[in-house]
């Protein structure tokens, strides 16, 4: 496509100026973006009819589309490339790279989630243990660009808001030297999801179809014999890959009891990271069956951000018109009358998750409700409010509106 | 027992129900949203007649289970161990089963010490057994076993095998539940109901069972029936008093309308595996289903008359009952499986559906031999009994 040979060509010619130096690879790809950028020239659908009907692509990187739904390279050039990532539901893991470069928003809009890891164990190469945190969040409109620095330095996740949405990446090939290429649980695990050794990846889908077919009892009987004798890589696949599938608290209380005899360590950071990821996977899945752009926006939130002053933060940036807790309290609501939650909240939890958004004392609180159902006795209310409020703020789904 | 799933008229949750001018804050459901997953009475039903290392190959298993055991496996050595101890699958050999479940307590594994405390409350009768047992239960607890107490909390509380404390029994069953435990949650709801143990509590203890997942009398009816095919296949004496608990959860889905419940009461009664005092005469918790002609029923009284429970021993009048069985099904179903556990009256039951041309023996035995197989095991059939019944008989 002539606009991405034309940025292809800048590109070129402006790494060839730094020797092809890839340390400076993020500052010519930003520089390259911004002379040229894309949202400026070319629309999706023009990248999309080009793709569908030119008479040959370039050579295609990622052919299984693991990274991009699906990722098209538009260029090919020496020591890099240059891809435009499609994205209709796709929520990449939190991830550092081993390639360095720039990412541009095309089409649509992003929220991007800078994170940082403290290892406190490297238990192999594969598997590290540690403390991952939220560094930023910051929402990424159509025509912003960013650096990819490969490594360590950004550990980021780029969720994408609009769908379809359209990255530009300029890249580099892959830095050796960079490797691996760490995903992030957090709040505690750091592994590496390329490196899987076969014979692992192998039971552990067999594992899965145990679950899947409801052999438990099987499960149960060979789990704990690998747990208590497979090396710490292999328990943290087994259980990583297994854990959502086990309903029952108890069976998964006994799983975690049998592993930690072997990995103590291993399983205490893990148990956090399995219960994240379970959470994650949900509000995923809550997601996917809602259409509406403000309540998909709120469940990426929720979905991405741990904390609440930078929800409310994120929030005021989109709807700079709209007061943060009543949107929060009125998307919740919303998602209730879905029933894509589950369960359904009914008005007093909505008005004592007003007041917790507020920092109303239980004083307030109390006041709030007799105010509210003035002519409703409230059975024990102090205690009742007291277990109300402690109930919505240990709730798997709200848990980072209340997270300071 | 039977299995079928009637959807019961109280299924919209009667207990919620509130005065019109108190407030609910739905405390009840609160709990819900602290668990990413919702409990499910399904969750609790694991009872599987697998049967592990041993399932396919004995021999290969018993091969590779001590195998893993020599080479350190201490939970080979817990499996080795307990399958020796009860005889599953291996010839029971107690010393040696004892061995290797304290080598492998010994290495510390929690689920080892469970079992071994089980193994000294229920099955030794020494003086120091049952410190012994609470001894391990509690080293247990301490490595992080939260059924172990469950365990403990409820042996407290009931006073099963272990001299009451009730107090202490409550406060570990809850500490249990607050922790997730849905076993807990359920055997708290269930001894809050019935005042076992604990002083009753009704409504607080339908409210542990709706925490556990069980909102409705079908769900209580259902989730009574998972204990009670839990403790069929269990190994220990405590897991096998689960019947109990089921018994409560029956008894309180019949007081909520669930008809079916009143059937698997009486089928727990009549087998003598709770205590008829404080339920009502199988009598009266047959009546309406031998009316309605349901085959759970006709089984269940033919095996009481065979038996003798709460009326006189009458083959003859059984006989007569079971004859006017219509629909099998169920009842191979149910009662084979029973005949595969060991149950005598499993035996009884297929070779009865047999003897009157309900069913076919699904292992291709003779009716005599099944009768045989009834009488072994304790039942006093006549001899007749291995006889064809003829058309008259049947109509």
């Amino acid at each position: 496509m002539e606009f991405f040979q034309t940025l292809g060509s800048l590109v070129a010619r402006l790494w060839k100026e730094r020797n092809y130096n890839e340390e400076d690879f993020p500052e010519v790809a930003s520089r390259g973006l911004s002379e040229l950028p894309p949202d400026q020239y070319v629309s999706f659908w023009d990248v999309a009819k080009w793709a569908l009907t030119c008479e040959r692509l370039p050579g295609q990187a990622d052919l299984s589309a693991k990274f991009g739904q699906p990722p098209l390279t538009v260029y090919g050039g020496r020591d890099f490339r240059i891809e435009v990532l499609f994205w209709v539901q796709g929520i990449p893991a939190i991830h550092q790279h081993s390639f360095s470069g720039a990412f541009h928003v095309m089409h649509g809009s992003s929220l991007q989630s800078l994170w940082e890891f403290e290892p406190t164990e490297q238990v192999s190469m594969r598997l590290a243990l540690g403390r991952v945190s939220l560094k930023k969040a910051e929402l990424l409109r159509k025509g912003d660009s960013r650096p990819i620095i490969a490594g360590k330095r950004l550990i980021h996740s780029t969720f994408h808001l609009d769908r379809p949405s359209l990255t530009v990446v300029v890249r580099t090939l892959g830095e050796a030297n960079k490797q691996p290429q760490y995903s992030y649980l957090p709040p505690t695990i750091a592994y590496d999801p390329f490196a899987m050794v076969p014979s692992v990846q192998r039971r552990t889908q067999l594992l899965r179809m145990l679950l899947v077919s409801g052999k438990h009892a099987e499960y149960q009987e060979i789990a704990h014999h690998m747990l208590g004798t497979e090396d710490a890589y292999s328990v943290f696949q087994f259980l990583f890959s297994t854990f959502e599938l086990i309903e029952d608290e108890d069976e998964r209380h006994n799983l975690l009891l049998a592993a930690r005899w072997k990995h103590p360590k291993l399983i205490e950071a893990l148990h956090p990271a399995l219960l994240q990821d379970e959470r994650r996977n949900k509000i995923v899945q809550i997601r996917e069956r809602v259409s509406n752009s403000d309540l998909q926006f709120f469940l990426a939130l929720l979905l991405n951000i741990t904390e609440r002053t930078a929800i409310l933060n994120l929030i005021e940036q989109r709807y700079p018109s709209r007061n943060a807790v009543t949107a929060i309290v009125t998307w919740v609501r919303e998602l209730s009358e879905l029933g894509v939650l589950g369960i359904r909240f009914p008005e007093p939890w909505l008005l004592m998750l007003q007041c917790l958004l507020l920092n109303r004392s239980d004083r307030e609180i109390q006041k709030a409700f007799s105010d509210q159902y003035a002519t409703q006795y409230i059975p024990n209310i102090e205690s009742g409010l007291g277990e109300l409020s402690s109930g919505l703020q240990d709730s798997w789904l709200l848990q980072p509106v209340f997270q300071n | 027992m039977t299995v079928t799933k009637t959807v019961a008229k109280s299924a919209s949750d009667p207990e919620t129900g509130t005065q019109s001018c108190t407030l609910d804050l739905g405390l009840d459901s609160i709990v819900l949203l602290k668990r990413q997953v919702k409990f499910s009475v399904k969750n609790v039903v694991s009872p599987s007649s697998f049967r592990g290392w041993l399932e396919s190959s004995p021999r290969d298993g018993e091969r590779w289970l001590r195998a893993s055991a020599q080479n350190g496996d201490l939970y080979a050595m817990e499996k080795l161990g307990l399958r020796l101890l009860t005889g599953d699958g291996l010839p029971k050999s107690i010393e040696e089963g004892l061995g290797w479940l304290k080598k492998s307590v010994e290495l510390g594994n929690p689920f080892a010490m469970e079992k071994l405390a089980d193994y000294e409350l229920d099955e030794v009768e020494a003086p120091d057994s049952s410190v012994e047992g609470e001894r391990s239960l509690r080293t247990a607890l301490e490595r992080g076993h939260r059924l172990a107490m469950v365990n403990l909390g409820a042996r407290l509380i009931t006073g099963n095998g272990l001299a009451p404390d009730p107090e202490q029994g409550e406060h570990l069953l809850r500490d249990a539940a607050r922790q997730g435990s849905q076993i807990a949650m359920i055997k708290l709801g269930t001894y809050l109901l019935s005042g076992w143990g604990l002083d009753r509590n009704h409504e607080e203890g339908l409210r542990w069972l709706r925490r556990a997942g069980s909102t409705n009398a079908s769900q209580l009816l259902e989730l009574g029936l998972c204990l009670y095919q839990k403790s069929l296949t269990a190994t220990t004496r405590a897991a096998r008093g689960l019947a109990k608990e089921a018994s409560i959860l029956f008894q309180e889905a019949r007081c909520q309308g669930n008809p079916i419940a009143s059937l698997n009461l009486a089928y727990l009664l009549r087998r003598g595996e709770i205590a008829d005092a404080s339920f009502p005469p199988l009598d009266e918790l047959l009546s309406e289903h031998l009316k309605q002609n349901d085959s759970f029923a006709f089984v269940n009284q033919a095996l009481r008359l065979a038996r003798g429970i709460q009326c006189n021993t009458d083959w003859k009048a059984a006989d007569a009952v079971f004859g006017k069985l219509q629909d099998s099904g169920n009842v191979l179903g149910w009662w084979f499986a029973r005949s595969r556990e060991g149950d005598p009256e499993g035996h009884l039951v297929t070779g009865w559906l047999g003897r009157h041309q309900l069913a076919i023996d699904p292992e291709g035995f003779q009716v005599a031999r099944r009768m045989d197989l009834a009488r072994s095991g304790g039942w006093q059939v006549p001899e007749w009994m291995n006889d064809p019944a003829t058309a008259r008989q049947n109509s």
